[in-house]
């Protein structure tokens, strides 16, 4: 049996370095350093608006820094083109908090588009392979209906679908289980763990102490754009910053 | 001095819009080269744009061709020039009329249509979630469609011009009483041939008019609701601008060349 | 259709409203300068290159059969009153005008501003629609005589350019009857009349956020189009048979 590298002996796979960036008077990221190590299940934390999704979003090209550098597997993200951008995100593939599925589609057909355009096959062979994916996830019978007859749970899960069928390395998820039943929200987080387990590198952007305890090998915590922590999940819920504190044992008053 | 101001950031804004109506464009036929877009997709576009408005341009142009006859009904009572009205008539129809309004009935429907959607998606981040799942919009939702209107609208101009024909002779014949005889030999007699083929290229031309204005204005949207409205609204002001235009160039281009 | 029962619906009401004289005359003026005014650019630019094209079309035809082009201004002047200047700026109307109701009213009543009137016992018919079509009906007159005159100018440029038409010539109302005219003016108030109603109907039918209002602006142009080159159809006919 190959012990997998412990946590201190991998690599980071996706590095940001002195990022900043502001929308407008708004400065969302005042000088972030993370890395992300592979085959971890990371965790980005924090409050509603400190720019959890702005980090992430950088990491796949969807935003492009004000100031600082980000990296996947050491080459730089944030002076790609769109063709290679898209190159990228067959292997690192991010996840909208909003389901976003295409509703001039169905079910089936928002997985079955990625198949056929990523795989190259008919219409029929996308189809069937993305029946396959969906009953894997329990969502087999929801195929030919329209994407608004779903729960928001369930689209959810679908959008999860979706991105799962480019096969990535690397998965971003933002937010899945905020809005979500208790139930719906142990299935998924059931799921992240055995991605996690065949190998697929992690990121979750959740406030979800539970799921952290449960799921997580690192955590970052972003306050106010600024990272308050970074590392192994013992630390962050032992940590002595203030903040952290705070935020851990859900107190109101406080920084967060 | 407010309306000098108001006349520069109108130029500015005329500026930017062409500018982003030629980025388009150029992105359009880039992608076309190699052709490598969504060919499923393709074949949804032509059904829905093309088969789907058959019913419109039929209609549209049956009642275009009794207008045109009506209208030239008082020159062939006071001049007994049968033949001028079938002339008129039918030839108006096939390089003027025709692709004209069929361009306009179309853009209603099809490129109001296109930056609904787009729009729509846009606000609703599934454009955004596209990307994300490595899928260029450029080569799945646009070039299919522009490649869709563009074939569509001149395969509708020919069925178009038949059924104008066809009300212009019906209106001769049981309006005005003027034998249909001799409609169809004046219209033989006409160069025929030289204006399906003027007006084809007009509607190639209209059509990719249509589809780059309304990606344009689509993708463009920002604001939701009110901003997809406002996107709509801007799309059919231009390309009917545009449509007009460019049929004004074609034409004169035309003359010229000694069509 | 169930849009065709609210138009009906929209124009007795509306009729209703105006009879009782319950009209804000504020509220016209303001919307016939949103409609009229505003889009008078649009209308004069568009009529102008269909001034050009009309001139140029005819003319090039006339040569082929007659080169004498006396009657070239005689006739365009005849035609663009009867019809062209009419049925253009109607579409040109219905285009600019249509989208704008329909996307006005469509994104009241998908963000719930039409519920919120009807609950503060405010009738969004008269509020919203009789102004509209009021001042449409109006701008459908006016816009049509501006596009008349805009495509008749632009068209003499090119008689006179293209084929030596001097102005003299061209500017003749030997063919125009008052039959022409009063088949312009009522094509021009008929589809300025018939456009609002067409187009707020949409704009009421919305439902579904950016999507439903992206639906109802589209099925508004695609309507009120149709409904505008139906009515010339109409009324050519009518006028040229009945009268």
């Amino acid at each position: 049996m190959i012990q997998p590298p412990s946590r201190e002996e991998r690599n980071p796979i996706a590095r940001v370095v002195k990022l900043e960036k502001a929308f407008g008077e708004n400065r969302v990221l005042t000088g972030v350093d993370v890395s992300f190590c592979e085959g971890c299940c990371t965790f980005v934390a924090g409050p509603s608006g400190t720019g959890k999704s702005v980090l992430v979003r950088h990491l796949v090209g969807l935003i492009k820094p004000d100031v600082g550098e980000v990296y996947y597997r050491d080459k730089r993200v944030d002076t790609l083109n769109e063709a290679a951008l898209l190159k990228l995100r067959k292997r690192c593939t991010y996840v909208f908090q909003h389901p976003t599925l295409f509703d001039s589609m169905t079910v089936k057909e928002n997985v079955s588009v990625v198949l056929r355009h990523h795989y190259h096959l008919s219409k029929d062979q996308a189809d069937a392979r993305a029946l396959v994916q969906l009953e894997k996830m329990g969502l087999g019978d929801f195929g030919p209906q329209s994407p608004n007859q779903l729960s928001t749970g369930q689209q959810k899960m679908v959008s999860i679908a979706r991105a799962l069928a480019l096969e990535p390395e690397t998965l971003i998820l933002d937010e899945p289980t905020t809005g979500l039943d208790p139930y719906a929200a142990r299935q998924l987080d059931e799921l992240v763990g055995k991605l996690n387990q065949g190998g697929m590198t992690m990121l979750v952007i959740s406030h979800d102490l539970r799921s952290i305890r449960r799921l997580a090998d690192e955590v970052v915590f972003l306050l106010q754009g600024k990272v308050r922590y970074s590392g192994p999940t013992p630390g962050f819920f032992g940590s002595t910053d203030p903040a952290v504190r705070q935020f851990v044992r859900g107190e109101v008053d406080g920084e967060v | 001095m407010q309306w000098v101001s108001s006349i520069g950031k109108g130029t500015l804004d005329i500026t930017e819009l062409i500018g982003g109506l030629f980025l388009t464009l150029a992105r359009v036929l880039r992608s076309l080269v190699p052709p490598r877009f969504d060919t499923y997709e393709l074949r949804r576009q032509l059904y829905i744009i093309g088969v789907r408005s058959i019913p419109i341009v039929i209609l549209t142009a049956f009642v275009v061709g009794i207008i045109m006859v009506v209208q030239t009904a008082t020159y062939v009572h006071k001049t007994g020039a049968t033949g001028f009205a079938a002339a008129v008539g039918g030839v108006a129809v096939l390089s003027e009329i025709g692709p004209a309004l069929i361009g306009i009935m179309f853009s209603g429907r099809v490129g109001a249509n296109a930056t609904a959607e787009f729009g729509t998606m846009v606000v609703s981040e599934q454009v955004d979630a596209l990307k994300a799942l490595a899928i260029d919009p450029m080569r799945f939702l646009v070039v299919p469609r522009f490649v869709a209107i563009v074939v569509s609208l001149v395969l509708l101009t020919v069925i178009g011009d038949v059924f104008g024909i066809l009300g212009g002779m019906a209106t001769s014949h049981f309006v005005l009483h003027i034998d249909w005889q001799s409609f169809v030999n004046a219209l033989l007699e006409s160069e025929l041939l030289d204006e399906l083929l003027v007006g084809l290229i007009k509607a190639a031309t209209f059509g990719v008019v249509i589809s780059v204005v309304s990606t344009t204005y689509g993708f463009g949207v920002k604001g939701g609701a009110r901003g997809v409205g406002r996107a709509v609204n801007g799309c059919v002001v231009t390309t009917a601008l545009g449509i007009f235009m460019l049929d004004y160039v074609i034409t004169y281009l035309w003359f010229l060349w000694g069509g | 259709m169930k849009t065709l029962v609210l138009i009906v619906r929209l124009l007795s009401q509306s009729l209703w409203s105006i009879g009782r004289l319950r009209v804000n005359p504020s509220e016209v003026l303001r919307q016939y300068f949103e409609a009229g005014v505003r889009s008078i650019l649009f209308v004069s630019v568009t009529m102008a290159f269909i001034g050009m094209l009309g001139v140029y079309q005819t003319a090039s035809q006339m040569a082929k059969v007659l080169p004498e082009f006396s009657v070239l201004g005689a006739g365009v002047i005849q035609m663009g009153i009867r019809e062209l200047a009419p049925v253009m700026t109607g579409l040109l109307l219905s285009i600019r005008v249509g989208t704008g109701y329909a996307a006005e009213i469509g994104t009241m009543k998908v963000t719930d501003q039409i519920e919120a009137m009807k609950l503060s016992n405010v009738d969004p018919v008269e509020w919203l629609v009789v102004p509209r079509l009021l001042a449409s009906t109006g701008a459908g007159l006016s816009l049509g005589v501006v596009g008349a005159v805009v495509g008749i100018a632009t068209g003499m440029v090119v008689a006179y350019t293209g084929f030596s038409v001097l102005p003299d010539t061209y500017l003749s109302l030997r063919f125009v009857r008052m039959h022409d005219l009063t088949m312009g003016v009522t094509k021009c108030l008929a589809m300025g009349f018939a456009i609002p109603l067409v187009s707020c109907a949409c704009g009421f039918e919305a439902e579904g956020g950016s999507e439903g209002v992206g639906r109802a602006t589209t099925k508004a142009v695609v309507m009120s189009s149709m409904v505008v080159i139906l009515l010339d159809a109409f009324i050519s006919v009518f006028w040229e048979v009945v009268m």
